[in-house]
C-alpha cells in the first residue's frame, strides 16, 4: 500500500461520508462522534469540502447550494371504500446544466421537501462523477405505500405524474424506481403521462419492466460496479490477484453479484455475510455456489462450517471488505477494529463519516459509494439511451458499457486523488464539481 | 439513496424485473413465481 496516500490533507478534516447519501440522518465529518446531520446539510457540507479544493467561480458554489426548483404538489387518491384521501408530493430539481434531471422517487412517509432537495444534490454529484449527461433530482410522496391497495397505489401514481407533468419528460426530468416503488410504478407513471402527451414516451422514467422499454443488466449492475472498481483499487495498490482476500457484507443483489464476478476475475472471496450471520473460509468460498439472500434466506451461514458474526465479518483479517448491506455498518464504535488494507462501498453510506476519520487516520483508504455502486444510475442512462432512440440492447452490451464508464470514471477519480493528496471520497467529489463548475462557467449566468 | 433496514420479522414487497409482478412474504422469495425473473426488495434503491 501507498504510505500517506490515503490520508487527509494536513490540516484538512476528514472526508465526507456516504452516510450523508442514505437520506436518514446523517453524519457530520468534523464530529468525533456520529451526530446527526439532514441531507440537505451533508450535502452542502460535500459541496463546500469538494470546493476548498477547486478554483471555482463563488458564484457558481452559491448558485450549487440551492436547488433549481422544487415542486410541491397535492395528490388526492380515492380511497377503495370511496373516501378520499390528500397526499403531499415533492420533485426537487438541483442542477441540470449537464443534462436533465435525474433521480427516484420514492413513497415513504419521512419524504419532506428538505430530504429530496438533499438528495437531488447528491444525485448531481453522482451523475457528474460518472459523466453522464445528466443533473440531479429526487421526489416522492410522503404516504406509507403499505397502507394502499393496489388499486390505490395506481391512482396515487398516475395522479401524482399528472402533477409533475409540467417538469418531467425525457429530455427535462427522469424519474427512477426508489424506496416503496418499482418497475410497475414506472409503468403506471410512463403510461399516465403517455396517455396525456398523446404518444408513447418510455425515456420520460427508467427503471421500467424490460416489456416497456427497460433495460437488461439493471439487477446486477451496482453489484457490478461494486466488482469493477474493487478490481481496479486492488490493481492500483498493487495486490497480488492470487493472494487477495476479500470479505463481503450483506448477501444480496448487491453483494453477491460482486462476489461473484471478483470471484470470476481470480480474487479469492473468504467471507460473505445475510442478516443471519456470515460464512467464513480462509482458504476461499466459491461465492457461486452460496445462494443470495433472496435465492435462498439462511443459505450464507449453512454453506461453510466455520461461521461469524456480521461484526466479525468487519474486522477479519483480509485483503479488502466491501461492506455491501445497509447503511452505517463501519462506526466510531468498529473502525479501530477493521484489519483491511482497503475498503469499498457497496451499499450507499455504509462507513459513517466519523468511522471514515478514524479509516483515514490508520492510512486504510476508502473507495466510496457514490463511485463504487454507481452502476445503477449508469444503467438507467443506457436505459434512458436506449429508449429514445428505440433500440434494445443486449445484456452483454450492457456489461461491457458499464466496465467502459466506470473504468473512464475511476481514472478521472485517481488523477484526483494522485495529484491533490486528498481521500478517494474527497477525490471523487473534487472530480463531479469540477464538472458541474466548467458547466456553468462555460454556459454562463442567463440572461 | 436509503438502505433499508432488515428487520426478518417484518414482510416485504419484492418486485420482479422482468414482468414487475409484486411478492408480498417475510423472506425473500428469490426468482419471481410467474416469471422467473430476479426480485428485488422495493425499499431498495436502485439508483
Amino acid at each position: 500500500m501507498r504510505s500517506g496516500s490515503s490520508g487527509p490533507r494536513s490540516g484538512t478534516p476528514p472526508a465526507a461520508s456516504g452516510s450523508d447519501s442514505t437520506g436518514r440522518a446523517g453524519h457530520s465529518a468534523d464530529a468525533d462522534v456520529d451526530e446527526p446531520e439532514s441531507a440537505l446539510e451533508t450535502a452542502r457540507r460535500q459541496l463546500h469540502r469538494a470546493a476548498d479544493h477547486l478554483d471555482v467561480d463563488p458564484n457558481v458554489v452559491t448558485r450549487l447550494e440551492r436547488p433549481a426548483s422544487v415542486h410541491e404538489v397535492t395528490v388526492p387518491v380515492e380511497r377503495d371504500d370511496g373516501s378520499v384521501d390528500v397526499f403531499t408530493g415533492y420533485r426537487a430539481q438541483h442542477d441540470s446544466v449537464r443534462g436533465p434531471y435525474k433521480g427516484g422517487l420514492r413513497y415513504h412517509p419521512d419524504v419532506t421537501r428538505d430530504e429530496c432537495v438533499g438528495l437531488g444534490m447528491w444525485m448531481t454529484w453522482k451523475c457528474a462523477v460518472m459523466d453522464l449527461p445528466f443533473g440531479g433530482a429526487k421526489g416522492g410522496v410522503a404516504v406509507d405505500p403499505g397502507q394502499l391497495s393496489d388499486d390505490e397505489r395506481e391512482r396515487l401514481t398516475r395522479r401524482f405524474a399528472q402533477e409533475l407533468r409540467p417538469v418531467i419528460g425525457p429530455n427535462r426530468d427522469i424519474p427512477a424506481p426508489d424506496m416503496g416503488t418499482d418497475s410497475r410504478t414506472m409503468a403506471w407513471l410512463m403510461d399516465a403521462y403517455s396517455m396525456q402527451e398523446g404518444e408513447t414516451i418510455p425515456g420520460v422514467v427508467t427503471g421500467k419492466p424490460p416489456v416497456v422499454g427497460g433495460s437488461e443488466g439493471r439487477q446486477s449492475a451496482p453489484g457490478r460496479s461494486v466488482a469493477i472498481v474493487t478490481e481496479l483499487a486492488r490493481e492500483y495498490y498493487g495486490f497480488d490477484l492470487a493472494e487477495t482476500t476479500v470479505a463481503v457484507q450483506g448477501y444480496g443483489s448487491v453483494g453477491a453479484n460482486a462476489a461473484r464476478l471478483l470471484d470470476e476475475r481470480g480474487a479469492t472471496v473468504v467471507a460473505v455475510s445475510d442478516v443471519n450471520g456470515a460464512t467464513y473460509d480462509p482458504e476461499g468460498i466459491d461465492p457461486h455456489a452460496v445462494p443470495t439472500h433472496g435465492e435462498e434466506p439462511g443459505a450464507v451461514t449453512e454453506y461453510a462450517e466455520e461461521t461469524c458474526s456480521n461484526a466479525e465479518l468487519l474486522t477479519l483479517d483480509v485483503d479488502i471488505l466491501v461492506p455491501a448491506a445497509v447503511g452505517n455498518a463501519i462506526t466510531a464504535e468498529n473502525a479501530d477494529a477493521v484489519r483491511a488494507d482497503l475498503v469499498v462501498e457497496g451499499a450507499n453510506g455504509p462507513v459513517t463519516a466519523a468511522a471514515d476519520g478514524i479509516l483515514a487516520e490508520r492510512g486504510i483508504p476508502v473507495v466510496p459509494d457514490i463511485l463504487a455502486n454507481a452502476g445503477g444510475v449508469t444503467v438507467s442512462y443506457f436505459e434512458w439511451l436506449q429508449d429514445i432512440n428505440r433500440r434494445a440492447w443486449s445484456l452483454e452490451r450492457v456489461d461491457e458499457e458499464l466496465e467502459t464508464e466506470m473504468r473512464s470514471a475511476w481514472r478521472a477519480v485517481r488523477e484526483v486523488f494522485d495529484d491533490r493528496d486528498v481521500t478517494w471520497r474527497t477525490a471523487a467529489y473534487v472530480v463531479a464539481l469540477s464538472r458541474i463548475a466548467d458547466a456553468h462557467e462555460a454556459r454562463g449566468l442567463w440572461p | 439513496m436509503k438502505d433499508a433496514d432488515i428487520d426478518p420479522t417484518v414482510e416485504h414487497e419484492y418486485e420482479c424485473f422482468g414482468c414487475g409482478n409484486i411478492v408480498v412474504a417475510a423472506g425473500a422469495p428469490g426468482s419471481c413465481p410467474k416469471c422467473g425473473g430476479e426480485m428485488r426488495n422495493r425499499q431498495t434503491p436502485l439508483e
